[in-house]
Protein backbone atom coordinates (compact mmCIF):
# COMPACT_ATOMS: atom_id res chain seq x y z
CA UNK A 1 0.00 0.00 0.00
CA UNK A 2 1.03 3.44 -0.82
CA UNK A 3 2.47 5.81 1.50
CA UNK A 4 -0.41 8.48 1.14
CA UNK A 5 -2.48 5.79 1.55
CA UNK A 6 -1.33 4.48 4.55
CA UNK A 7 -1.86 7.81 5.95
CA UNK A 8 -5.23 8.15 5.15
CA UNK A 9 -6.11 4.91 6.23
CA UNK A 10 -4.63 6.16 9.17
CA UNK A 11 -6.38 8.97 9.80
CA UNK A 12 -9.72 6.65 9.30
CA UNK A 13 -8.73 4.23 12.11
CA UNK A 14 -7.80 7.42 14.32
CA UNK A 15 -11.50 8.58 13.97
CA UNK A 16 -13.04 5.51 14.12
CA UNK A 17 -11.08 4.13 17.36
CA UNK A 18 -13.51 7.30 19.21
CA UNK A 19 -16.81 6.14 17.83
CA UNK A 20 -19.37 3.89 19.59
CA UNK A 21 -18.23 0.06 19.05
CA UNK A 22 -21.74 -0.69 17.80
CA UNK A 23 -21.60 2.34 15.26
CA UNK A 24 -21.91 1.19 12.00
CA UNK A 25 -18.98 3.06 10.47
CA UNK A 26 -16.30 1.57 12.65
CA UNK A 27 -17.57 -2.29 12.11
CA UNK A 28 -16.73 -1.71 8.59
CA UNK A 29 -13.67 -0.26 9.38
CA UNK A 30 -12.79 -2.84 11.81
CA UNK A 31 -13.80 -5.82 8.68
CA UNK A 32 -11.85 -4.17 6.48
CA UNK A 33 -8.95 -4.19 9.03
CA UNK A 34 -9.59 -7.79 9.67
CA UNK A 35 -9.57 -8.41 6.24
CA UNK A 36 -6.21 -6.74 5.51
CA UNK A 37 -2.43 -6.33 6.01
CA UNK A 38 -1.05 -7.09 9.63
CA UNK A 39 0.28 -3.64 10.01
CA UNK A 40 -3.15 -2.02 10.17
CA UNK A 41 -4.62 -4.84 13.05
CA UNK A 42 -1.42 -3.56 14.95
CA UNK A 43 -1.92 0.00 14.17
CA UNK A 44 -5.73 -0.29 15.17
CA UNK A 45 -5.00 -2.39 18.25
CA UNK A 46 -2.73 0.01 19.65
CA UNK A 47 -4.67 3.39 18.67
CA UNK A 48 -7.37 1.28 21.01
CA UNK A 49 -5.14 0.63 23.60
CA UNK A 50 -4.15 4.46 23.31
CA UNK A 51 -7.93 5.80 23.89
CA UNK A 52 -8.23 3.24 26.82
CA UNK A 53 -5.22 3.91 28.74
CA UNK A 54 -5.54 7.74 28.10
CA UNK A 55 -9.23 7.41 29.44
CA UNK A 56 -7.77 5.88 32.57
CA UNK A 57 -5.46 8.31 33.12
CA UNK A 58 -8.08 11.31 32.66
CA UNK A 59 -9.74 10.25 35.23
CA UNK A 60 -6.81 9.97 37.49
CA UNK A 61 -7.41 12.84 39.67
CA UNK A 62 -7.59 13.06 43.44
CA UNK A 63 -10.86 14.15 44.94
CA UNK A 64 -11.29 16.96 47.24
CA UNK A 65 -12.64 15.15 50.86
CA UNK A 66 -15.94 16.73 51.96
CA UNK A 67 -16.81 17.48 48.09
CA UNK A 68 -20.51 15.72 48.22
CA UNK A 69 -21.35 17.10 51.82
CA UNK A 70 -20.74 20.56 50.51
CA UNK A 71 -22.74 20.62 47.76
CA UNK A 72 -25.69 18.54 49.59
CA UNK A 73 -25.70 21.97 51.85
CA UNK A 74 -26.63 23.97 48.69
CA UNK A 75 -30.35 22.21 48.57
CA UNK A 76 -29.94 23.34 52.59
CA UNK A 77 -29.64 26.62 51.94
CA UNK A 78 -32.09 29.32 50.85
CA UNK A 79 -30.50 31.00 47.82
CA UNK A 80 -27.75 28.44 47.07
CA UNK A 81 -24.01 29.75 46.83
CA UNK A 82 -23.39 32.86 49.00
CA UNK A 83 -21.48 34.86 45.93
CA UNK A 84 -20.63 36.93 48.87
CA UNK A 85 -17.40 34.57 48.79
CA UNK A 86 -16.20 36.87 45.79
CA UNK A 87 -15.73 39.92 47.91
CA UNK A 88 -14.88 38.38 50.90
CA UNK A 89 -13.77 41.75 53.04
CA UNK A 90 -16.73 43.22 55.07
CA UNK A 91 -15.76 46.54 54.39
CA UNK A 92 -15.64 46.06 50.96
CA UNK A 93 -19.02 44.99 50.62
CA UNK A 94 -20.41 47.89 51.97
CA UNK A 95 -18.44 50.01 49.77
CA UNK A 96 -19.59 47.98 46.65
CA UNK A 97 -23.24 48.69 48.90
CA UNK A 98 -22.75 52.63 48.71
CA UNK A 99 -21.26 52.61 44.97
CA UNK A 100 -24.60 50.47 43.99
CA UNK A 101 -26.78 53.23 45.55
CA UNK A 102 -25.01 56.70 44.63
CA UNK A 103 -24.81 55.21 40.97
CA UNK A 104 -27.51 54.51 40.25
CA UNK A 105 -29.38 56.96 42.67
CA UNK A 106 -32.73 55.46 43.35
CA UNK A 107 -34.01 53.03 46.06
CA UNK A 108 -31.86 50.15 46.81
CA UNK A 109 -34.71 47.08 46.11
CA UNK A 110 -35.99 48.86 42.74
CA UNK A 111 -32.08 48.54 41.65
CA UNK A 112 -31.92 45.10 42.69
CA UNK A 113 -34.67 44.03 40.68
CA UNK A 114 -33.87 46.10 37.52
CA UNK A 115 -30.00 44.70 37.31
CA UNK A 116 -30.92 41.30 37.95
CA UNK A 117 -32.77 41.11 34.57
CA UNK A 118 -30.15 43.21 32.87
CA UNK A 119 -27.87 41.00 33.59
CA UNK A 120 -29.70 38.20 32.45
CA UNK A 121 -30.14 39.97 28.93
CA UNK A 122 -26.30 40.58 28.69
CA UNK A 123 -25.30 36.90 29.29
CA UNK A 124 -27.62 36.33 26.41
CA UNK A 125 -26.85 38.79 24.42
CA UNK A 126 -23.06 37.45 25.19
CA UNK A 127 -23.53 33.94 24.48
CA UNK A 128 -25.84 34.87 21.05
CA UNK A 129 -23.17 37.32 19.46
CA UNK A 130 -20.71 34.23 20.46
CA UNK A 131 -23.05 31.87 17.84
CA UNK A 132 -23.05 33.90 15.63
CA UNK A 133 -19.73 34.73 15.24
CA UNK A 134 -18.73 31.46 15.15
CA UNK A 135 -21.30 30.73 12.64
CA UNK A 136 -23.38 27.23 12.60
CA UNK A 137 -24.31 25.18 10.04
CA UNK A 138 -28.28 25.02 9.37
CA UNK A 139 -29.64 21.40 9.40
CA UNK A 140 -32.74 22.29 7.39
CA UNK A 141 -32.77 24.99 4.54
CA UNK A 142 -36.41 26.56 4.07
CA UNK A 143 -37.78 29.62 3.21
CA UNK A 144 -41.20 28.54 5.29
CA UNK A 145 -40.99 29.24 8.72
CA UNK A 146 -43.90 27.05 9.28
CA UNK A 147 -42.36 23.53 7.61
CA UNK A 148 -38.87 24.50 9.78
CA UNK A 149 -40.74 24.85 12.82
CA UNK A 150 -42.60 21.33 12.28
CA UNK A 151 -39.09 19.81 11.45
CA UNK A 152 -37.78 20.97 14.05
CA UNK A 153 -40.36 19.78 16.60
CA UNK A 154 -39.07 17.71 19.16
CA UNK A 155 -35.36 17.99 18.59
CA UNK A 156 -35.79 20.81 22.02
CA UNK A 157 -38.06 20.04 24.70
CA UNK A 158 -39.95 23.52 23.70
CA UNK A 159 -42.81 24.08 21.30
CA UNK A 160 -40.78 25.54 18.35
CA UNK A 161 -42.26 28.91 17.41
CA UNK A 162 -40.94 31.46 15.33
CA UNK A 163 -40.90 35.28 16.10
CA UNK A 164 -43.53 37.69 14.14
CA UNK A 165 -41.82 38.92 10.85
CA UNK A 166 -41.75 41.80 8.55
CA UNK A 167 -42.02 40.82 4.93
CA UNK A 168 -38.54 42.33 4.18
CA UNK A 169 -36.81 39.36 6.47
CA UNK A 170 -36.47 36.07 4.55
CA UNK A 171 -36.01 32.53 5.99
CA UNK A 172 -32.67 30.98 5.26
CA UNK A 173 -32.98 27.63 7.54
CA UNK A 174 -32.37 26.50 11.32
CA UNK A 175 -30.93 23.94 13.59
CA UNK A 176 -31.25 22.84 16.92
CA UNK A 177 -28.98 23.01 19.03
CA UNK A 178 -28.10 25.25 22.43
CA UNK A 179 -27.42 28.67 23.88
CA UNK A 180 -24.76 28.20 26.58
CA UNK A 181 -25.94 25.06 28.61
CA UNK A 182 -29.33 25.37 27.65
CA UNK A 183 -31.53 24.07 24.64
CA UNK A 184 -32.35 26.75 21.42
CA UNK A 185 -33.20 26.83 18.19
CA UNK A 186 -30.92 28.79 15.79
CA UNK A 187 -32.33 30.31 12.73
CA UNK A 188 -30.34 32.50 10.19
CA UNK A 189 -32.65 35.28 7.91
CA UNK A 190 -31.67 37.37 5.68
CA UNK A 191 -32.75 41.07 4.57
CA UNK A 192 -34.44 41.71 1.18
CA UNK A 193 -33.57 45.04 0.72
CA UNK A 194 -29.75 44.82 1.60
CA UNK A 195 -28.46 41.28 0.43
CA UNK A 196 -25.09 41.58 2.46
CA UNK A 197 -27.18 41.78 5.84
CA UNK A 198 -27.14 38.74 7.88
CA UNK A 199 -29.45 37.95 11.26
CA UNK A 200 -29.85 35.29 13.38
CA UNK A 201 -32.81 34.46 15.64
CA UNK A 202 -32.50 31.90 18.59
CA UNK A 203 -35.41 30.62 20.51
CA UNK A 204 -34.85 29.30 24.09
CA UNK A 205 -36.97 29.07 27.30
CA UNK A 206 -37.17 32.11 29.20
CA UNK A 207 -36.96 30.33 32.57
CA UNK A 208 -33.53 28.55 31.75
CA UNK A 209 -32.13 31.95 31.80
CA UNK A 210 -34.16 33.39 34.91
CA UNK A 211 -35.50 35.70 32.58
CA UNK A 212 -39.70 36.74 33.25
CA UNK A 213 -42.38 35.28 30.60
CA UNK A 214 -42.38 38.41 28.78
CA UNK A 215 -39.88 41.04 28.66
CA UNK A 216 -39.92 44.04 26.37
CA UNK A 217 -37.55 44.09 23.70
CA UNK A 218 -34.09 45.68 24.70
CA UNK A 219 -31.40 46.37 22.68
CA UNK A 220 -27.71 45.68 22.75
CA UNK A 221 -24.81 46.67 20.57
CA UNK A 222 -22.37 44.54 20.41
CA UNK A 223 -19.20 47.19 21.78
CA UNK A 224 -21.04 46.72 24.97
CA UNK A 225 -21.14 43.44 25.15
CA UNK A 226 -17.59 41.40 26.00
CA UNK A 227 -17.29 39.06 23.43
CA UNK A 228 -13.71 39.12 21.90
CA UNK A 229 -14.96 36.90 18.94
CA UNK A 230 -17.07 39.04 17.87
CA UNK A 231 -15.28 42.54 18.80
CA UNK A 232 -14.93 43.43 15.23
CA UNK A 233 -18.39 43.03 14.50
CA UNK A 234 -20.84 46.14 14.46
CA UNK A 235 -23.79 44.19 15.02
CA UNK A 236 -26.91 45.04 17.09
CA UNK A 237 -28.58 42.08 19.77
CA UNK A 238 -32.33 42.18 20.60
CA UNK A 239 -32.97 40.35 23.75
CA UNK A 240 -37.22 39.83 24.57
CA UNK A 241 -39.58 37.32 25.94
CA UNK A 242 -43.01 36.64 24.45
CA UNK A 243 -45.15 33.75 27.06
CA UNK A 244 -42.16 32.26 28.27
CA UNK A 245 -40.46 32.17 25.04
CA UNK A 246 -37.31 33.90 25.11
CA UNK A 247 -35.46 35.24 21.82
CA UNK A 248 -32.61 36.78 21.14
CA UNK A 249 -31.84 38.45 17.20
CA UNK A 250 -28.07 39.06 15.98
CA UNK A 251 -28.34 41.34 13.38
CA UNK A 252 -25.04 43.09 11.67
CA UNK A 253 -27.40 45.40 10.09
CA UNK A 254 -30.11 48.03 11.42
CA UNK A 255 -32.52 47.34 8.66
CA UNK A 256 -33.38 43.62 10.64
CA UNK A 257 -33.94 45.54 13.79
CA UNK A 258 -37.08 47.13 12.09
CA UNK A 259 -38.10 43.60 10.84
CA UNK A 260 -39.95 42.37 14.03
CA UNK A 261 -43.35 42.59 14.61
CA UNK A 262 -45.21 41.30 17.90
CA UNK A 263 -47.11 38.15 18.78
CA UNK B 1 -41.40 17.90 38.22
CA UNK B 2 -42.95 17.04 41.64
CA UNK B 3 -41.78 20.01 44.24
CA UNK B 4 -40.46 19.27 47.74
CA UNK B 5 -39.08 16.14 48.79
CA UNK B 6 -38.82 14.88 44.98
CA UNK B 7 -36.78 17.60 44.48
CA UNK B 8 -34.23 17.09 47.13
CA UNK B 9 -33.91 13.23 46.41
CA UNK B 10 -33.23 14.13 42.90
CA UNK B 11 -30.60 16.47 43.42
CA UNK B 12 -29.19 14.23 46.28
CA UNK B 13 -28.56 11.83 43.68
CA UNK B 14 -27.27 13.55 41.37
CA UNK B 15 -24.86 14.59 43.78
CA UNK B 16 -23.75 11.29 44.82
CA UNK B 17 -23.67 9.71 41.48
CA UNK B 18 -22.43 12.87 39.31
CA UNK B 19 -19.76 15.18 41.13
CA UNK B 20 -16.72 12.71 41.53
CA UNK B 21 -17.15 12.78 37.73
CA UNK B 22 -17.94 16.22 37.20
CA UNK B 23 -14.54 17.02 39.52
CA UNK B 24 -12.37 14.91 37.72
CA UNK B 25 -13.65 17.18 34.37
CA UNK B 26 -13.79 20.61 36.19
CA UNK B 27 -10.20 19.81 36.74
CA UNK B 28 -8.85 18.52 33.43
CA UNK B 29 -10.75 21.61 32.18
CA UNK B 30 -8.99 24.04 33.94
CA UNK B 31 -5.88 22.71 35.71
CA UNK B 32 -6.49 23.88 39.53
CA UNK B 33 -8.42 22.23 42.38
CA UNK B 34 -9.30 25.54 43.79
CA UNK B 35 -10.84 26.74 40.56
CA UNK B 36 -12.60 23.30 39.73
CA UNK B 37 -13.81 23.16 43.08
CA UNK B 38 -15.38 26.43 42.21
CA UNK B 39 -16.72 25.31 38.91
CA UNK B 40 -18.20 22.29 40.56
CA UNK B 41 -19.84 24.23 43.37
CA UNK B 42 -21.50 26.59 40.91
CA UNK B 43 -22.86 23.96 38.57
CA UNK B 44 -24.54 21.76 41.70
CA UNK B 45 -25.93 25.37 42.55
CA UNK B 46 -27.24 26.13 39.28
CA UNK B 47 -29.00 22.92 39.24
CA UNK B 48 -30.06 23.76 42.07
CA UNK B 49 -32.43 26.56 41.45
CA UNK B 50 -32.70 25.55 37.66
CA UNK B 51 -34.00 21.58 38.27
CA UNK B 52 -37.62 22.56 37.37
CA UNK B 53 -36.24 22.74 33.62
CA UNK B 54 -35.26 19.75 33.87
CA UNK B 55 -37.93 17.56 32.19
CA UNK B 56 -35.96 14.29 31.68
CA UNK B 57 -34.13 12.70 34.29
CA UNK B 58 -32.65 10.39 32.05
CA UNK B 59 -30.53 13.56 31.38
CA UNK B 60 -29.55 15.13 34.65
CA UNK B 61 -25.87 14.13 34.05
CA UNK B 62 -25.55 15.32 30.42
CA UNK B 63 -27.28 18.50 31.84
CA UNK B 64 -25.10 19.23 34.27
CA UNK B 65 -22.23 19.00 32.43
CA UNK B 66 -23.23 21.61 30.12
CA UNK B 67 -23.71 23.67 32.75
CA UNK B 68 -20.14 23.17 34.02
CA UNK B 69 -18.74 24.30 30.86
CA UNK B 70 -21.22 26.87 30.53
CA UNK B 71 -19.40 27.85 34.19
CA UNK B 72 -16.37 26.69 32.50
CA UNK B 73 -16.64 29.57 29.68
CA UNK B 74 -17.98 32.54 31.76
CA UNK B 75 -14.92 32.24 34.30
CA UNK B 76 -12.64 32.48 31.32
CA UNK B 77 -14.45 34.81 29.50
CA UNK B 78 -14.15 36.90 33.03
CA UNK B 79 -10.68 35.84 33.74
CA UNK B 80 -9.34 37.08 29.85
CA UNK B 81 -11.12 40.62 30.91
CA UNK B 82 -8.42 41.11 33.76
CA UNK B 83 -5.96 39.53 32.20
CA UNK B 84 -3.02 41.74 30.96
CA UNK B 85 -1.58 39.47 28.53
CA UNK B 86 -2.54 36.35 26.91
CA UNK B 87 0.10 33.59 26.29
CA UNK B 88 -0.02 31.38 23.15
CA UNK B 89 -2.37 28.50 24.16
CA UNK B 90 0.49 26.11 22.47
CA UNK B 91 3.65 26.78 23.05
CA UNK B 92 6.00 23.95 21.24
CA UNK B 93 8.92 26.15 22.56
CA UNK B 94 9.04 24.89 25.89
CA UNK B 95 8.64 21.34 25.04
CA UNK B 96 11.57 19.25 27.32
CA UNK B 97 14.18 17.61 25.10
CA UNK B 98 13.33 14.06 25.81
CA UNK B 99 15.51 12.25 23.97
CA UNK B 100 15.32 9.01 26.50
CA UNK B 101 12.65 7.78 23.97
CA UNK B 102 10.24 7.06 26.48
CA UNK B 103 7.10 4.47 24.83
CA UNK B 104 4.06 6.70 24.61
CA UNK B 105 1.63 4.77 27.14
CA UNK B 106 4.62 5.43 29.63
CA UNK B 107 4.60 8.90 29.03
CA UNK B 108 0.41 9.22 28.84
CA UNK B 109 1.06 7.72 32.67
CA UNK B 110 2.96 10.83 33.67
CA UNK B 111 -0.10 12.47 34.59
CA UNK B 112 1.31 16.00 35.40
CA UNK B 113 2.80 15.94 32.05
CA UNK B 114 -1.08 15.05 30.90
CA UNK B 115 -1.86 17.93 32.63
CA UNK B 116 0.69 20.50 31.35
CA UNK B 117 0.06 19.30 28.03
CA UNK B 118 -4.19 19.70 28.86
CA UNK B 119 -3.24 23.31 30.24
CA UNK B 120 -1.64 24.31 27.06
CA UNK B 121 -4.46 22.72 24.62
CA UNK B 122 -7.14 25.83 23.04
CA UNK B 123 -10.27 25.42 24.36
CA UNK B 124 -11.65 24.91 21.09
CA UNK B 125 -9.83 21.03 20.83
CA UNK B 126 -9.59 20.61 24.44
CA UNK B 127 -13.36 20.71 25.23
CA UNK B 128 -14.46 17.92 22.34
CA UNK B 129 -11.21 16.19 23.26
CA UNK B 130 -12.50 16.11 26.91
CA UNK B 131 -15.65 15.66 26.09
CA UNK B 132 -15.35 12.05 24.53
CA UNK B 133 -12.63 11.00 26.61
CA UNK B 134 -13.03 11.76 29.66
CA UNK B 135 -17.41 12.92 29.71
CA UNK B 136 -17.93 9.61 27.60
CA UNK B 137 -20.15 11.12 25.07
CA UNK B 138 -19.43 9.82 21.53
CA UNK B 139 -18.01 12.22 18.78
CA UNK B 140 -21.71 12.66 16.92
CA UNK B 141 -23.51 13.20 20.51
CA UNK B 142 -20.31 16.14 21.52
CA UNK B 143 -20.86 17.67 18.19
CA UNK B 144 -24.38 18.06 18.50
CA UNK B 145 -23.82 19.58 22.13
CA UNK B 146 -21.11 22.04 20.45
CA UNK B 147 -23.23 22.94 18.02
CA UNK B 148 -20.50 22.12 15.42
CA UNK B 149 -20.17 19.16 11.93
CA UNK B 150 -19.23 15.82 13.17
CA UNK B 151 -16.22 16.53 10.96
CA UNK B 152 -14.96 19.66 13.03
CA UNK B 153 -14.87 17.52 16.35
CA UNK B 154 -13.25 14.81 14.69
CA UNK B 155 -10.42 16.80 13.40
CA UNK B 156 -10.71 18.92 16.65
CA UNK B 157 -9.79 15.76 18.77
CA UNK B 158 -7.40 14.57 16.58
CA UNK B 159 -5.47 18.02 17.01
CA UNK B 160 -5.49 17.97 20.31
CA UNK B 161 -4.26 14.29 20.43
CA UNK B 162 -1.45 15.27 18.25
CA UNK B 163 -0.69 18.66 20.29
CA UNK B 164 -0.37 15.98 23.32
CA UNK B 165 1.51 13.66 22.08
CA UNK B 166 4.56 16.63 20.72
CA UNK B 167 4.61 18.06 24.42
CA UNK B 168 5.08 14.77 25.93
CA UNK B 169 7.51 13.77 23.21
CA UNK B 170 6.23 11.47 21.61
CA UNK B 171 6.85 12.12 17.55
Amino acid sequence: MRNDAKEILRLRMLEASMLAPEDLERSELEAEIAAGESWMREEWQRLLEENERLRLDLIDVEIPSGLAESLLRVSAETDGVKYGKFISSPLLRVAATVVLLVGLGSGLFYSREQSATEKKIAEVAELALDHFAHGSDVSVITLDPDYMARYLEGSVPFPVRMPVVENDLNLIGGSSGSLGAYPAVYTRWWHQAENQSDCAIIQFRSQDFGLPESVAKEVVHSSNVHCPSAKDMNCNVIVWSEGGDGYVLVADSACALHCLGSR
Amino acid sequence: MPPGKNRTKLYEFMVRTCSDDLYRYAYRLCGKHDTAQDLVQETFSEAWKSLDSLRDESKARSWLYSILRYRNAHLHRERKRSRENEHDPIEFNDVPDNSGGRDTLEELADIDSLQKALDRLDGRFKEPFLMVFLEGLTCAAAAEQLGVPLGTVLSRIHRARATLREYIGEK
